[in-house]
């Protein structure tokens, strides 16, 4: 009967990989959707920082707005770093410099942590979010890519506080990142798991005619959960 | 029995191996791997939309949420897979009349985060012990509420002259002045009964410049919720593998005087 018990729970464990072809792939067509054109990026206005809803009540918010929301802001900082990243001398640095100011916009504040990773090391450090980029522009590689995909959304909002009204979340990204020297014609590439953190702000604001609750999605800090 | 269990934990080493005729991609292994506990306690449940299999239920279990758990599993670790007991468990919470969620807003479940940290300039580790605090009023955080003993307080009992005497209060406890100026023989002017309370001791030595954080190296996560066992999760990062991520780590039997038990000593907070 023991036997028996570890055989079934055995079998059951084989056959589940064979359910990856009903596994929902997060995020696998819908990022590039979303994301405006890299021309678009540089001089865009971060105005649409903001979901308005008439009630205040996070109960009865639209959740799945508030993920295309959060999934927008992770797919803007994505841009945002191919742009601030890139060797293209199309991108001047002026625009560079925009694209780090628009970055920093997506995050709370500028004291957030960004860890960063390498395959040649253990070591996982975390710096703030400015230097971080600033780091990226300054990348001695004569070319360089990154990219971001299958961004996960935690579906459970947790209240941070009442007042004022602030709600938290996390998404996992996976950034793909790759740097090669022309002279030499090698490259440096590294996969990165990452988990971000979101935090949903409520502020009341004057819309014209009377108050209404406004809900504000932005970045948190990010963590490094894998690098290979 | 057992090649059959090694052919499966062969095949979910690679993205890419063939599986009874299926290739499982990148994307795929990365949708089946648990990246945030938030992840793990929503398959736990049962309530991963990205996981719902067909429910179907056999002597009162349900089999897909029993899948689910089976994934949630250390698959890799065979003494886990193989215990007898982890099938009990499964089975357990599977069972469709048993109410086994777990859920962040349990007062029940620990995460243990060990730092790592330079103590008067010497690198070491210190165990945390945090638990989620709050409520719908006021929000949710998660708070320091114990922390293993990380200095050994020993003591030189040498002398019956270190130590106040049975009249030493008849001039004015004057010994007292070697528990202030003595460290090494301190402990012997305080009472035998004496628990140094660790968590003011390290609130005191941060403040007072001694202990530098350096960051956490890892994460232990105990959850006491499902009655009459325990279990830990801890992270696996194995690239390329579909059990990975956060992982149930171990599995134990234990009723609710043995869980406070195990909280009061291993975890060092009160139950």
């Amino acid at each position: 009967m023991k036997n028996m018990k570890h055989i079934i729970l055995t079998i059951l464990a084989f056959c589940i990989i064979s359910l990856d072809a009903q596994v929902f792939i997060p995020g696998a067509d819908s990022t590039e959707t979303s994301v405006p054109s890299d021309d678009e990026i540089i001089t865009m206005n971060t105005g649409y920082d903001t979901l308005a809803f008439n009630k205040g009540v996070l109960e009865i918010l639209a959740i799945k707005d508030l993920e295309q929301e959060a999934q927008r802001k992770v797919d803007f900082l994505s841009k945002y770093i191919g742009q601030i990243a890139t060797k293209d001398v199309e991108v001047t640095r002026d625009q560079k410099r925009s694209a780090i100011n628009q970055a920093l916009k997506l995050f709370l504040d500028e004291n957030r942590e960004i860890q960063v990773s390498s395959v040649n090391s253990d070591k996982v450090e975390a710096y703030p979010v400015r230097t971080y980029l600033e780091h990226l522009m300054l990348l001695p590689y004569t070319s360089v890519s990154v990219k971001w995909s299958n961004v996960y959304i935690a579906k459970d909002l947790i209240m941070v506080s009442a007042n004022p009204l602030v709600y938290e979340g996390v998404i996992s990204v996976v950034q793909t990142f790759k740097g090669c020297y022309k002279e030499t014609q090698s490259c440096y590439q590294d996969v990165t798991y990452k988990n971000i953190i979101i935090r949903v702000e409520a502020e009341q604001v004057f819309n014209g005619e009377n108050e209404e609750l406004v809900f504000v999605v932005k970045l948190g800090n990010t963590s490094v959960t894998e690098t290979r | 029995m057992r090649l059959f269990l090694i052919l499966f934990v062969l095949s979910i080493t690679h993205g890419y191996s063939q599986i009874s005729g299926i290739f499982i991609s990148d994307t795929a292994v990365f949708s089946l791997q648990s990246r945030q506990l938030t992840q793990f306690v929503n398959r736990f449940n049962n309530e991963d939309p990205q996981f719902k299999f067909e429910e179907k239920f056999v002597d009162g279990i349900n089999l897909a949420r029993k899948k689910n758990l089976v994934y949630l599993l250390n698959l890799q670790d065979t003494t886990l897979v193989y215990d007898s007991l982890t099938t009990q468990f499964i089975d357990f919470v599977a069972k469709s009349n048993n109410a086994n969620r777990i859920s962040y807003f349990d007062s029940t479940w620990y995460a243990v985060a060990n730092c790592n940290i330079t103590y008067n300039g010497k690198s070491g580790k210190i165990a945390l012990t945090l638990k989620p605090e709050g409520n719908n009023m006021v929000g949710y955080k998660w708070s320091i509420v114990g922390v293993e003993p990380f200095l050994s307080i020993d003591n030189i009992q040498d002398s019956i002259i270190n130590k106040l005497s049975p009249y030493n209060n008849e001039v004015n406890f004057i010994d007292l002045y070697h528990f202030f100026n003595e460290k090494e023989r301190q402990l012997n002017y305080i009472s035998d009964d004496f628990l140094p309370d660790y968590l003011t001791l390290l609130v005191y030595l941060v403040n007072a410049g001694n202990i530098e954080f350096h960051g956490v190296n890892n994460i232990i996560y105990y959850f006491f919720q499902i009655e009459n066992y325990y279990f830990t999760v801890e992270n696996y990062v194995r690239p390329n593998v579909a059990s990975s991520g956060w992982l149930i780590s171990s599995i134990k039997q234990m009723d609710d005087k043995s869980k406070g038990y195990l909280i009061e000593n291993t975890l060092f907070t009160k139950y």
